[in-house]
């Protein structure tokens, strides 16, 4: 289950990116709001995962100055990013769709 | 805040990246964890207490540095390869392919400048696809290239 719920970060930053540009701080806070703590994991590991993301081309990152406190380097998604949120998207849907299918079809003999 | 100091100053002995990436990643991460200390801060806890609680929030240094040197020192491997790629395929082509086409008797002499022309242009395309966004990557795959020309 926890490999499961890190192999989906990519896409939940890649979604939450989709909405409006963020800086890691306030992605960090948007997904444990969103997920109400659900998706808990050290707050370090998202930077290697955006930079990679960054590297791949799925995000832009862009330092912006801010006039009280220090200077905080914004991600977008780039159209690259959208292409793969999309596929990702459908993909999370059929694998959920077949794997509750799946154990619909095992919990019934067991439950008659 | 010496804890805070003492933390970025660990994580960025572990990079191992060029000072421009380790600088730009260090200012990131502080800026993440001023942010986390001021929120913990605004909850009625000291500053010390605040910048213990955003770090031990955050991770462990060696995890963070671990994970990012994978990321860096990876494409650096990736674009490496790449960049030798000219090289290999230039080999392959001088020692292997046209001594085999002149053995058939179908050519003599040299590769033709049309012939060079598509195979720099093969290269070029192969890189291409792997070292998107890396400044360092070309650059190495340009010197390579031309080690790969004086070849021929």
């Amino acid at each position: 289950m926890i490999d499961l719920r890190r192999g989906s970060i990519k896409v939940l930053v890649l979604s939450l990116l989709a909405g409006e540009p963020m800086y890691g701080y306030q992605i960090a806070k948007e997904l444990e709001r969103r997920s109400e703590g659900y998706f808990d994991f050290k707050e370090g590991t998202l930077y290697p995962l955006l930079h990679r993301m960054e590297k791949e081309g799925l995000v832009r990152g862009e330092w912006q100055v801010v006039e009280k406190g220090p200077s905080r380097k914004y991600y977008s998604i780039t159209p690259e990013g959208r292409k793969t949120l999309e596929k990702s998207t459908a993909e999370w849907a059929t694998f959920s769709q077949r794997l509750l299918k799946m154990l619909g079809q095992e919990r019934e003999p067991a439950s008659t | 805040m010496p804890y805070l100091e003492e933390y970025l100053a660990h994580l960025a002995r572990q990079l191992y990246v060029d000072t421009p990436t380790k600088e730009k990643i260090i200012e990131e991460i502080r800026s993440h964890l001023a942010e986390s200390a001021g929120e913990f801060h605004q909850r009625g806890h000291s500053p010390e207490e605040s910048m213990a609680l955003a770090i031990a929030r955050f991770g462990e240094a060696e995890r963070v540095a671990k994970m990012m040197r994978q990321v860096y020192v990876e494409s650096a491997n990736q674009a490496f390869l790449a960049a030798l790629l000219p090289v290999a395929l230039t080999m392959i082509f001088k020692w292997a392919i046209l001594p085999f086409l002149v053995r058939l008797g179908s050519w003599q002499g040299n590769p033709t400048p049309a012939i060079t022309i598509s195979l720099a242009l093969l290269a070029l395309l192969i890189p291409g696809l792997t070292m998107r966004r890396w400044r360092y990557g070309y650059a190495a795959w340009a010197f390579f290239s031309l080690i790969a020309i004086a070849q021929l």
